[in-house]
């Protein structure tokens, strides 16, 4: 009855002087502006791979909510946290302590929780008086949104950019200097290009001297054929040559055979073939007729004979190979110390080329180093800016308002109070009950005792048991 | 339960009483459930039950029961009276109803030499009711002078109802020996259990004919308390 009584008296006492107002706050976490990385490419890339805000970047941005830091800072303007039923024990207290009790008072009474399947974040209050609730959460907000700023972009990026971007621009200069310098040192403006054309002249040189070679060894085997065609060609031809046969003699040699026919004639009338005068004669046409044949078949041979043109020709042709091939040999000398020069160059060239390309390069990473610096600069200076306007990835969603009704109103805490007084005090008669070493009832009597209980007295028939 | 321990509007929202067993059938204590109960009514029809039970289950075996609480302090004078006067009304026999003066401390006065009749006061017809001073719990048995006294008691009277007074276990048992045995009075929400068994154990030769359980309260009503 007793635990009853106070659990209701201090229903009572709350509905009294407890009733609270709870202020609520609803803030959304959203993708913000895509903040390229500090890379070492030109353009960093942005990370768009995420859709969803991340369980982790809820989190932390309630984290941010909870913070000390803000949270003393809403103390600091709004005097909330109050003060708690020991204040008058630490009178000596410095301002410091007191605002670290109050942050800490305030840290519990504060709810932020974030709201499950959203990017939102619910924050609760409750104070007595209902403009404090509001105004609490006012300025939590407002240190809030402060904080979040300053945590995801700390001061003094741009600055660091714009410094890092002089430094890249005097590493630029000294990198064009160089090269400068170089290229009046060494006189040239494109080693790479002039080492190129002097390969290609080389090369072509080369090719020349290759080709003397091969013509002078050509030249050469024409003159060795040639002296070994002059060994073999005569140096006076025939040029004509008549073959007539002697018609004096033919004519004579045939006279004298038909002279001798006809004498032969004249004889075998009158003489037999086999006589002697006719055989004679016979010998002597066979031998006119010798003579004859002999004479038409080896006829006159006339031969008229002159400078032999091929031979000419190829004494000529010799001169010449000899002089072409006397040139030839001083075309190759002259290709082999030219390759030779060229080959110098092109490789002074090779290795000021390979300088200059260093240096080229260092100009060119100088370059992008610098633009890229800008570039940040440019983009940090902008961020800062749109920071100064407030263009957060944070907004209040649900401003708080001053709560009109109570949390709980009198009549709902007084019927709590009802309800808990009697579950508190039905509770403490059971466990009274369950622990109480007396016997409770004549079922309790039979059960430990295992003794009959004959008449069971109620308390308030006392002394009225007899008439 | 203890009285008072549960909160406002929920005690004694009102109580029933279940008709007396009229067989001598070990007593099933009921519960209040409606209003209109009348505690004396049920108290009276509880010390009748207890009568039947204690003196006449036994057919007449016994006579002479003793009324014996747990506690130093435990008065079991109203009781024995109630028993009393519901014997007297059930049988025409002499009843005697024995009871503690707690403000006497001479110990049993058995041997006065004046007959327990004239000694003992006549309340009804066939009533007596004899106040014998308590006797201190460390005092020494006088067994002789309880044998005396109880051999007088049943020689005068057919029935007596004796309230013992507390003291040592030993003289409870050798005045319930004397008798035709021993009902233990326990009082709800104050006789300890262990008490209660470490008695009954002490006193396991000692014919029980019984146990009353008196301040019984009854704040929460059979279902609710069960379910609890």
């Amino acid at each position: 009855m007793w635990s009853s009584l106070i659990v209701l008296a201090a229903a009572v006492l709350y509905a009294a002087v407890g009733t609270s107002y709870e202020a609520n706050m609803k803030i959304l976490v959203r993708r913000g502006r895509a903040e390229a990385p500090v890379s070492g490419g030109t353009t960093a890339p942005l990370d768009l791979t995420r859709i969803a805000i991340t369980d982790e970047e809820l989190n932390s941005e309630v984290e941010l909510l909870r913070d000390r830091d803000v949270l003393r800072k809403v103390v600091e303007e709004t005097g909330a946290g109050g003060r708690d039923w020991f204040h008058f024990a630490r009178l000596g207290e410095g301002p410091a302590q007191r605002v670290e009790r109050a942050t800490r008072r305030l840290a519990q009474r504060v709810n932020v929780e974030p709201l499950k399947k959203t990017n939102l974040i619910a924050i609760r209050y409750k104070a007595r008086d209902p403009e404090s609730a509001e105004r609490v959460l006012t300025s939590l907000a407002a240190a809030y949104v402060e904080k979040h700023t300053l945590v995801h972009r700390p001061p003094g990026e741009s600055r660091f950019f714009e410094q890092q971007m002089t430094e890249a621009r005097a590493e630029l200069e000294q990198a064009q200097k160089q090269l400068l310098r170089f290229s009046a040192s060494h006189g040239s403006i494109s080693a790479s290009l002039q080492r190129d054309l002097a390969l290609q002249k080389l090369s072509e040189i080369d090719a020349s001297q290759r080709q003397a070679g091969v013509d002078l060894v050509e030249t050469q085997t024409r003159i060795a054929a040639l002296r070994s065609l002059l060994t073999i060609l005569p140096a006076r031809a025939t040029t004509q040559v008549r073959s007539a046969d002697n018609p004096e003699l033919l004519k004579a040699l045939k006279a004298s055979l038909l002279e001798l026919e006809l004498k032969r004639t004249q004889l075998l009338t009158k003489f037999e073939p086999r006589h002697r005068l006719v055989q004679e004669v016979d010998r002597q046409i066979e031998q006119s007729k010798a003579a004859v044949e002999q004479e038409s078949l080896h006829p006159l041979r006339d031969e008229t004979s002159d400078q032999n043109a091929h031979f000419e020709w190829a004494q000529s042709e010799l001169e010449k190979a000899s002089v072409q091939a006397s040139a030839l040999q001083a075309r190759q000398t002259a290709a082999r110390q030219q390759a030779i020069a060229y080959q110098n160059v092109a490789a002074q060239l090779g290795q000021d080329a390979i300088i200059q390309e260093q240096l080229l390069g260092n100009e060119k990473a100088s370059l992008e180093n610098y633009l890229r610096y800008v570039k940040k600069q440019e983009e940090a200076r902008l961020n800062d800016a749109l920071d100064e306007q407030g263009i957060v990835n944070v907004a209040v969603a649900e401003w708080p308002v001053v709560p009109a009704l109570p949390v709980l109103s009198v009549p709902m805490v007084l019927a709590l109070g009802l309800l808990g007084a009697a579950a508190t005090g039905t509770g403490a008669a059971f466990v009274a009950d369950y622990i109480d070493p007396a016997f409770r009832d004549a079922e309790d009597v039979r059960t430990y005792l295992n003794a009959p209980v004959v008449a069971s007295l109620p308390r308030s028939a006392r002394g009225r048991l007899t008439a | 339960m203890r009285a008072g321990a549960l909160s406002a509007g929920i005690s004694n929202i009102g109580t029933w009483v279940r008709p007396a067993v009229k067989e001598h059938k070990p007593l099933d204590e009921v519960r209040p459930r409606t209003s209109g109960w009348n505690e004396d009514a049920f108290a009276r029809q509880q010390i009748g039950n207890l009568v039947r039970q204690a003196f006449f289950s036994a057919g007449n075996a016994v006579r002479h029961v003793v009324f014996s609480g747990v506690e130093l302090d435990s008065d079991v004078n109203e009781i024995c009276c109630g028993v009393g006067q519901a014997l007297a009304s059930e049988r025409p026999g002499s009843v005697l109803v024995v009871v503690r003066d707690a403000i006497g401390q001479n110990g049993t006065d058995t041997n006065s030499g004046i007959g327990l009749r004239n000694r003992a006061n006549r309340v009804e017809r066939n009533l007596w009711r004899l106040a014998v001073p308590s006797m201190p719990s460390r005092s020494e048995i006088d067994l002789d002078g309880l044998r005396t006294f109880m051999a007088e008691v049943r020689r005068e009277f057919e029935y007596s109802v004796v309230a013992d007074c507390a003291g040592g276990w030993m003289r409870r048992a050798s005045l319930a020996e004397l008798a035709d045995g021993m009902v233990l009075v326990l009082s709800a929400l104050r006789t300890r259990r262990a008490s209660a068994r470490k008695l009954l154990e002490e006193l396991s030769h000692v014919r029980l004919l019984g146990t009353v359980l008196q301040d019984r309260v009854f704040p929460i009503p059979e279902g609710i308390y069960q379910r609890l």
